[in-house]
């Protein structure tokens, strides 16, 4: 990495920048920021080093960066936002201010080589470290020096000692280097203990005296901060008069803090094709949060250090037990998403670069289709985090599997008008009554490779969703059609022409209840937009209940009540009548604008809540049941994020309960909606593929939950903002490859499973003798995962694979 | 060393589907309304920050579904509120008649220390409608308010952005309140744990 021009800036928004060449090194959040003399007239937002990469991989620029993410104080200027950026080579100094006992916060001026000045910045002292006595908690102002330390060579003035000068490094010195070696170095220096961290400390202290000017070694940041000046003053202002030598630790420790993610980059970069590319994923190991992170939420991976461990159990100790969400040892921070968002972008690359190999093999001639391309490194990765099995056995189930895995259905172009009418063609004539000439699994198995194109979607998505059976002939879907319009305006009849109904209170509710949700699906369409008001607005409304006037609007609306009058319970359902839910309207939005006539629409409708229905329980225990096996597929298959989750309190997977309740409706453009829900309801591999979905995008966000995200509801935050972050194609092949990847993982874990029963026989029966009342099975089902040794893979997760 | 504490409010939004939740938290946090938001579904939440009296503060305003369907999992956000926000669309009885029901499940569910005096604001919304339409009075709610121990009402339009903030300042203040009864018990010192303090000791030399 070469040197560039740093900048700092300040902006309201950090995706518009490009932030595909920018890297982020530092952040710090609740930056205040005041724009006029008045203290309401406040902004808070967050703080970032950036390094910028003019041109990848040869150019880089150092930056500071602040987002105002939210506008406080007076609130008249709306969401207006403003923001600055700078660069740093104009940065000639900066005057600090500490926070002191009477005052939570400090700040930090910029004096321009041009005379001007920025700030003040003010950095909010976190209390609670200051509370617990964690010492890695350091104010946000000397985080940032020692960030800008790294990059350039800092020194205190001995006259102000407020004032700390700002001087460019030795030219070949002035990056920091993350070279996967210091990584590792820093890594393990850091997980011992205080004598080994010190010592580190010591050495990254040299290094950064090695690399700042010779004969200035006194200089550097760590010492100039701790001498005996300083001490002396800060010891009578404020927290920084902590006991030296703590405060000493905090600089060595702070230090010496690299993240799991900044190796996992490292190493990815080295490793990955593409990995060179990968530029911005998140290093920022040494701000609070991450400190934060390993002090309070140890997630007993394998890289994490027995010192911090020893904090961890000494934090939980003096918190008492913890219960729910809210009584974690952490409190909410939105900065951890903000990070974790940062570090998505690299997920999403990756997912846009797969995106692009699977849409060019789709346009690549058949045979020469290698299906994989370059990406066959990638979509491995993605489960392979989940290494419960004896490593060595892995390996031979991996590569055995890779061989099955070169026959993946995704991504084919989708099943085109001419392919599905050479389906009713024997000997290359139509059949005289249109019937189906081949099985039914071969168009099953094209529309799960590739979906369906617009035109013939109508009349296939009967097919699908048995309106139309596979055998029928022409004739017969007419009657079908017509039989079902008769059914259909009979229903409707029901409740239309039914005056006492029309009248009572019951009829106004669910009237006034399905009206509001169809007021609130897809307004954003074409067909549900109105003439007059684009939106909601219910006081709006004319006298036919609509706003402007929209036929389709009405249409969902008798649909919908039709439904909620003549549902009828299924069997084994405990007559739970459903009646119209919330939801609903999502679900049948889509066959509208696909199939358009009202009647066929209805009738497509009723079918599809046959198998939805489980999602509207009144008990919840269709959702309670899917959400379930979603959990114990990462019990089974990733135990060390479904230990991250627990921990988070998150594993109950409520995050995820609005991608099954109606199928990703909400997170996926409507016609990628379309797309999904086609290929789903092939049922071509199994029957719940949905849920092998959500587990596929929870994998691959799975690392940057893990180094990330410590609460449930930053899971939460994350997991909601991922709406239009997903992309359809990667979604689906995640989810085909881990089918044939768990459900041969299943193969072997029972076969595992058979011989340790086998053997347990002999020792059960050894254990019968001594402890004659426990039967020797118990010990059969003892799941341990320590020993790697037996995973029960319940029936559930059995059933999405054989059913 | 100092105990003052990071201040992070957590406040859940509830009342049937459709009195304006979603609309009222994007009014608040967002300044807008707009046409477009959808039911919604599951649970999200918005964070704000805001000086109250002197005091900055972090408001974690939660929104989840009004369906009565789906209150099973709402109530996985309950737990940790420091207020709880009740709302109503003035123009719709029963769903001010439900407030009950949404008061008693909340306490129920989040199971709070002390119930009785746990921090509820009352919001009739949706007053920028016709007069005709509307049919909850204010005295009608602000009878039941008293009589659940005096909870502060506020009739507000998340459209017009009649009253949102005052609501929301209110809001604020009832949940401090309950912070600083709480702060009073965990500024209670932790017993000295001999044995941990050595184990983590700090002094680095
Ligand atoms: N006239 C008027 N309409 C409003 C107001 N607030 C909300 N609405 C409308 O009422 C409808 C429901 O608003 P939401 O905010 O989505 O309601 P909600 O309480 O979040 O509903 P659920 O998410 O289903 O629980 C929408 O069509 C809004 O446009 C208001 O103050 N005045
Ligand atoms: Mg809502």
């Amino acid at each position: 990495m070469g040197g560039g021009t740093p900048y700092i800036a300040v902006t309201s928004d950090i995706n518009n920048d490009d932030s595909s060449k920018v890297k982020l090194l530092f952040a710090q959040s609740k930056v205040y920021f005041q724009q006029t003399k008045s203290a309401s007239d406040k902004v808070c937002g967050v703080l970032v080093v950036i390094q910028k990469f003019l041109i990848p991989e040869a150019d880089n620029t150092n930056a500071i960066y602040v987002s105002h993410v939210q506008l406080k104080g007076s609130l008249n200027h709306g969401t207006a936002i403003n923001s600055f950026w700078l660069s740093i080579e104009q940065i000639r100094g900066l005057v600090v201010t500490w926070p002191t006992f009477m005052k939570s916060h400090g700040s930090v001026i910029f004096n321009m080589y041009n005379g001007s000045s920025m700030g003040p910045l003010f950095f909010h002292e976190d209390e609670k470290s200051v509370k617990s006595k964690d010492t890695s908690n350091q104010w946000g102002g000397v985080l940032l020096l020692h960030w800008l330390d790294r990059l350039y060579s800092i020194k205190r003035s001995k006259t102000n000692f407020n004032f700390f000068s700002l001087l460019p490094k030795t030219p070949n010195n002035n990056t920091v280097k993350y070279s996967s070696d210091t990584i590792r170095e820093t890594d393990c220096s850091g997980s011992s203990n205080k004598q080994s961290l010190q010592m580190d400390g010591n050495r990254t202290t040299s290094n950064t005296l090695n690399k700042s000017n010779a004969g200035h070694g006194s200089h550097t940041l760590a010492a100039q901060l701790l001498s005996a000046d300083y001490q002396k003053k800060s010891q009578s202002t404020g927290p920084f008069g902590r006991p030296s030598n703590s405060t000493q630790w905090d600089v060595f420790e702070t230090f010496s803090y690299l993240t799991k993610s900044v190796k996992d980059l490292a190493s990815y970069a080295l490793e990955h094709p593409t990995g060179k590319q990968v530029t911005n994923y998140l290093p920022a190991s040494l701000s609070e949060f991450s400190n934060n992170f390993y002090n309070n939420f140890n997630t007993n991976s394998s890289t994490h250090s027995q010192g911090n461990k020893s904090k961890f159990s000494k934090k939980s100790n003096s918190t008492g037990a913890s219960i729910g969400p809210h009584s974690d040892s952490d409190e909410y921070e939105s900065s951890r998403v903000y990070l974790a968002q940062w570090a998505r972008q690299h997920v999403i690359r990756q997912q846009e670069e797969l995106n692009l190999c699977e849409i060019e093999n789709m346009n690549m001639p058949k045979d020469q289709n290698s299906e994989f391309g370059g990406s066959e490194v990638v979509w491995d990765d993605l489960i392979g985090e989940s290494s419960d099995l004896d490593g060595d056995e892995f390996e031979v189930i991996d590569s055995a599997m890779s061989a099955k895995l070169s026959n993946v259905l995704r991504t084919k172009a989708p099943l085109s008008a001419e392919t599905w009418f050479s389906y009713f063609c024997k000997d290359g004539v139509i059949d005289p009554e249109e019937k189906l000439q081949c099985d039914k699994q071969i168009v099953l198995k094209a529309i799960f490779s590739g979906g369906i194109e617009d035109d013939i979607r109508p009349i296939v998505w009967k097919y699908l969703l048995g309106v139309y059976p596979w055998t029928s002939t022409e004739k017969e879907r007419k009657a079908i059609d017509a039989a079902n319009e008769e059914k259909y305006y009979t229903y409707k009849a029901e409740w239309l022409d039914n005056v006492e109904l029309q009248e009572s209170d019951d009829f106004l509710e669910q009237n006034a209840r399905i009206l509001k949700d169809v007021l609130r699906t897809d307004r954003n369409l074409e067909v549900f937009a109105t003439d007059e008001v684009g939106g909601t607005d219910e006081s709006n409304l004319n006298s036919t209940g609509f706003p402007g006037s929209s036929a389709s609007l009405e249409h969902l609306k008798d649909i919908l009540l039709t439904f909620h009058y003549t549902d009828v319970p299924e069997n084994g359902e405990e007559n739970q009548k459903l009646g119209y839910v919330q939801g609903m309207s999502d679900l049948l939005s889509p066959l509208y604008v696909v199939i358009q006539d009202e009647s066929s629409t209805y009738v497509c409708f009723v079918n599809f809540m046959r198998r939805m229905r489980r999602n509207f329980l009144r008990d919840q225990s269709g959702m309670g049941e899917q959400l379930e096996t979603l959990t114990e597929l990462i019990k089974v298959f990733n135990y060390p994020l479904y230990q991250h989750l627990e921990k988070a309190n998150a594993e109950n997977m409520f995050c995820s309960y609005r991608w099954l309740l109606i199928w990703f409706k909400r997170e996926l453009e409507f016609s990628e909606t379309l797309n999904l829900w086609e290929i789903l309801w092939t049922d071509y591999l199994c029957t719940d593929f949905v849920i092998l979905v959500a587990f596929g995008i929870l994998l691959r966000h799975g690392n940057v939950i893990m180094d990330h995200l410590v609460r449930f509801d930053e899971i939460l935050k994350y997991i909601n903002g991922l709406n239009g972050e997903l992309c359809l194609n990667v979604m689906i092949k995640d989810a085909e490859i881990l089918f044939y990847r768990l459900k041969y993982r299943i193969e072997i874990l029972d076969k595992q499973q058979k011989e340790r029963e086998s053997n347990m026989v002999v020792e059960g029966a050894l254990v019968d003798l001594s402890l004659e009342d426990k039967p020797a099975v118990a010990n059969v089902q003892v799941t341990e995962h320590k020993n790697n040794k037996s995973i029960v893979v319940s029936d559930r997760i059995r059933k999405l694979f054989y059913a | 060393m100092s105990s003052r504490k990071k201040i992070l409010l957590k406040i859940i939004i509830l009342g049937d589907s459709g009195v304006g939740k979603t609309s009222l938290m994007n009014q608040y946090v967002n300044r807008k309304f707009t046409g477009q938001y959808k039911a919604t579904i599951g649970a999200d939440f918005l964070t704000k920050e805001v000086v109250v009296d002197g005091k900055l503060i972090t408001l974690q305003i939660w929104d989840t579904a009004g369906q009565e369907r789906f209150q099973s999992l709402g109530v996985a956000f309950y737990r940790g509120a420091d207020c709880c926000v009740l709302c109503f669309d003035v123009n719709n009885a029963k769903s001010f008649e439900n407030l009950d029901n949404w008061r008693d499940e909340f306490l129920l569910q989040s199971a709070p220390r002390d119930p009785d005096n746990f921090p509820f604001v009352v919001l009739g919304n949706k007053i920028d409608a016709e007069d005709s339409k509307r049919i909850v009075s204010s005295k009608r709610a602000m009878a039941w308010c008293q009589s659940k121990g005096n909870i502060p009402y506020f009739e507000t339009s998340a459209k017009e952005g009649i009253n949102v903030d005052q609501a929301f300042l209110a809001i604020s203040r009832n949940a401090m309140s309950r912070e600083s009864s709480t702060e009073m018990f965990s500024e209670l010192p932790d017993p000295i744990r001999i044995d941990v303090e050595t184990n983590s000791n700090d002094c680095a030399c």
